[in-house]
């Protein structure tokens, strides 16, 4: 092949990769989520269904349990979209803010499937809490409650971050 | 506020004793504590065999009723959250008494004849199953268990699988090739099992009962001398009579079904009647006369007084309540603040001296879920729902009442917030008009659009923060001027609250600050000045003071250091907390605007605009869903960490006056 066919390739390559780059944050922080919550509520979901089964009045109760860490999965995908608004304003943007934004996914990406994962666990627990006392809703919320302060920190800088970069001049 | 309570002695005559309890009951406003009379001339009331009595009776009613259910539901009954039980009044109660002893009889007669609907059944699909054995035997003309003639033996039994005659006989023939005085008949050749008559002459009899017992010959399990034909019918004759039986006791049960609604008044009758019962417990018998004693709001003491004295022969008297009474909690609240009682209830109630924090708790509640929520169009549906079940639910129990009111507070703090961000079903104005009109019409916020600056809608949410955790720490200073201790403000409430302050105003001034926010606001130099001076000063206060418990000046001062490091560091985590405000804001407003987008995805024409409609509504409803539990857990958790954390101790004990506790009929009483 001769060189100026290759370097045109390369060229083209690094012209593009930027929005490669910010894809595959956009992608992270929506599956990372995604799965998190998945797994979460999934988890929380068969201890709220043990519980239905000792006690059918506590249906609304353990359902609100079990959807706290179901929040992630939606946090994930607004970090998507905000990310995709990013890739569609920015067609052609360097590799350097594609990096820019796949970095600024990331706490995104980590910090939801972690605290769905967590958050489940407290929730689990919170439904026990409901089965031995069914009148302690208020506190119970409180325990999961906790662990999604992480994921809300999480999104916040990964938002932040993302508009703050698709703004810089790189 | 906490309702002021005063302590309520009354002593009466015994023969009253049941009469001034029903009264107290359904006036409903004290609380009736163990009496502390003089040992030597009051003893405590035995009510446990009573008691035991009503709980049995309520326990039939609710079998009863259970099985009314079961058996003849009522078709016409529509059970809804909000319709609310029926109303009776208390003459309903008072001439119910007389029937109640027949009530209880027919509650008792339903669980009887559910029993006997069972034990038929069972009967019925026992006899089926001796009905379905015998099946195979009916062509046979002798009983099961026939034995044989004066010179014959017979045996009746089976082999396992469909063999044929020849089978059988060749497989006897080898087991035992010494015999031959015998024959067989097939009753019944099937799949499963071949069915045989053997006659055998009697000197031989034994030998070919152990030659066909090798070859896997079984007697069937014979329990009547009849033959099976007449077994049979015999089996079915039973079968009809438990039917009849069963069908005559649903016939009762459906009959008695009538009386439901006496079955349930008759387990609220008791319910109430055991409440009397175990309030009566703590009241002290003499031998003329009771004493009762217990807790009543100061607000209602004297009409109750005088209206009690009044009717029956009695005296009351009214006292302050001592330090160390194990006084009650009331709160008495109007409804914006009484609304979310609910949720301080579900932290814990505030104790005797304690500030209500309910009305600050509301104002602050319903501003913080309307910024997570922020969406105009959700704040309308959640507060127009809320509304018209306010409007058409007269009966609502108190609890939902509250609920529906601290939801419809909560929509218009949502709706106002929508509006000032711009947000109406996320973008379906803007939306709508792109694809289907000129593409020029769009729904501009009052203020900005928080999408486009998120800084600046996570400094407002900051500046939010602050403001509910200084009323916290107001609170903080209230409860002390109440307990007596105005001078611990200075130390936990002016130090903290200004070292921040004063903090606070050096950082707006600086260049960092400037960049975060994305515009500077201008310290003059006297005022930074003056924050470092404030900084300063409070800053040593809180470690000269921190640890003012300690007497050693080492440990205090170590003590003092480490509160003003938890002061600063507690300031910037519980500021940092408020971002939520931001972060659950913007998720509501994006995924609403995402939902719209795909929404439109199917262009302009008549199919896209089914499409758009469908997408819209289903798409919306879900995000309602997500995010107005999201919207009250977290406002939930501002309150309960960030909030009461500063300020709030609770754990009161609730105020649980003698009073109607039902569950199918709400008693209203004529005052």
């Amino acid at each position: 092949m001769d060189l100026a066919v290759t370097s045109s390739i390369g060229q083209f390559i690094v012209d593009h990769l930027g929005v490669v780059f910010a894809a595959l944050g956009l992608a992270l922080a929506a599956l990372m989520g995604g799965i998190g919550s998945a797994k979460g509520t999934g988890m929380a979901g068969e201890a709220a269904a043990a519980s239905v089964a000792e006690n059918p009045d506590n249906f609304g109760k353990v359902l609100i349990l079990q959807v706290l860490p179901g929040t992630q999965g939606i946090y994930g995908l607004v970090v998507a979209f905000i990310a995709l608004g990013t890739i569609t304003s920015n067609p052609d943007m360097s590799i350097f803010k594609g990096l820019g934004i796949l970095a600024a996914a990331l706490p995104a990406a980590f910090c939801l499937y972690h605290s769905a994962l967590m958050q489940a666990r407290a929730s689990i627990a919170s439904i026990q809490l409901i089965n031995k006392r069914p009148n302690q809703l208020g506190r119970a919320i409180i325990f999961p409650a906790i662990v999604e302060t992480y994921a809300i920190l999480a999104l916040l800088i990964s938002l932040l971050a993302i508009t703050g970069i698709s703004g810089l001049n790189i | 506020m906490i309702a002021d309570m005063s302590r309520f002695r009354l002593v009466g005559l015994a023969s009253q004793r049941k009469a001034i309890l029903e009264t107290l009951q359904r006036t409903g406003s004290v609380e009736v504590s163990p009496a502390a009379g003089d040992a030597s001339l009051y003893t405590p009331l035995a009510t446990s065999d009573t008691c035991a009595l009503l709980e049995k009776i309520i326990k039939a009613s609710e079998d009863a009723s259970e099985v009314l259910d079961r058996v003849a539901p009522d078709k016409s009954a529509k059970a809804g959250m909000f319709a609310g039980r029926a109303v009776v009044s208390a003459n309903d109660f008072d001439s119910f008494y007389q029937r109640s002893n027949l009530v209880y009889r027919t509650a008792l007669d339903i669980i009887s004849d559910d029993k006997a609907i069972a034990a038929a059944q069972n009967e019925i699909s026992k006899l089926e199953a001796r009905r379905l054995a015998l099946a195979p035997w009916l062509s046979l003309p002798v009983p099961l268990n026939f034995a044989g003639t004066e010179n014959t033996r017979v045996f009746v039994g089976s082999f396992e699988g469909q063999r044929s005659r020849e089978q059988i006989m060749e497989a006897a023939a080898a087991a035992a090739p010494e015999l031959s005085l015998y024959d067989m008949e097939i009753v019944a050749a099937r799949k499963e099992q071949t069915c045989v008559l053997a006659v055998v002459h009697r000197d031989e009899a034994r030998a070919f009962e152990q030659a066909l017992t090798s070859v896997g010959f079984i007697k069937p399990a014979a329990e009547t001398q009849l033959n099976p034909q007449a077994e049979d019918a015999n089996l079915v004759r039973q079968i009809e009579t438990h039917k009849k039986n069963e069908a005559a006791a649903a016939a009762r049960i459906g009959e008695a079904s009538k009386k439901r609604a006496d079955i349930l008044f008759l387990a609220d009758h008791c319910r109430m009647r055991l409440a009397k019962y175990e309030a009566m417990r703590n009241v002290a018998q003499g031998e003329y006369t009771v004493l009762l004693e217990g807790w009543v709001e100061k607000s209602k003491a004297r009409k109750l007084a005088d209206k009690l004295e009044k009717s029956y022969d009695c005296v009351i008297e009214l006292t302050e309540p001592e330090d160390g009474d194990d006084v009650p909690i009331k709160l008495v609240n109007n409804k914006f603040a009484g609304a979310i009682e609910s949720v301080l209830t579900g932290f814990g109630l505030p104790q005797r001296g304690e500030a209500d924090p309910l009305n600050v708790m509301a104002l602050f509640y319903y501003a913080l879920f309307g910024l997570m929520f922020s969406d105009a169009g959700y704040g309308i549906i959640l507060t127009g729902a809320c509304f018209y079940i306010l409007k058409k639910y007269k009966n609502l129990e108190d609890g939902m009442k509250n609920s529906m009111r601290m939801f419809m507070g909560c929509g218009i703090a949502t709706t106002f917030w929508g509006f000032v961000f711009g947000s109406f079903f996320g973008n379906v104005v803007g939306r709508v008009s792109d694809i289907f009109g000129s593409g020029t019409v769009a729904l501009k916020p009052l203020w900005y659009d928080p999408v486009a600056e998120p800084m600046r809608l996570l400094m407002f949410s900051f500046v939010i923060g602050i403001a509910h955790l200084s009323a916290a720490y107001i609170m903080k200073a209230v409860s002390y001027v109440r307990a007596g201790k105005a001078k611990e403000i200075l130390f936990d409430v002016i130090f903290p609250l200004f070292t921040f302050y004063a903090l606070l105003g050096m950082l707006v001034g600086t260049s960092m600050f400037a960049t975060m926010a994305g515009s500077a606001i201008p310290v003059p130099a006297w005022l930074n000045t003056i924050c470092m001076g404030v900084a300063a000063a409070c800053a040593i206060g809180i470690i000269l003071f921190g640890g003012r418990e300690s007497r050693s000046w080492v440990k205090r001062i170590l003590k003092g250091a480490y509160a003003l490091y938890n002061v600063v560091a507690g300031w910037l985590g519980d500021v940092l907390s408020y971002a939520r405000l931001l972060a659950l804001g913007l998720a509501t407003g994006v995924i609403a605007t995402v939902m719209n987008d795909l929404a439109g995805m199917g262009g302009k024409g008549f199919a896209g605009a089914v499409m758009f409609v469908l997408i819209f509504i289903i798409g919306q409803t879900l995000n309602f869903a997500i995010n107005v539990l999201g919207a009250y857990v977290h406002t939930n958790r501002l309150m309960y960490v960030e909030f009461f954390g500063k300020f709030y101790e609770g754990g009161g004990r609730a105020f649980a006056p003698l009073t109607i506790k039902t569950k199918n009929y709400k008693m209203v009483v004529e005052e």
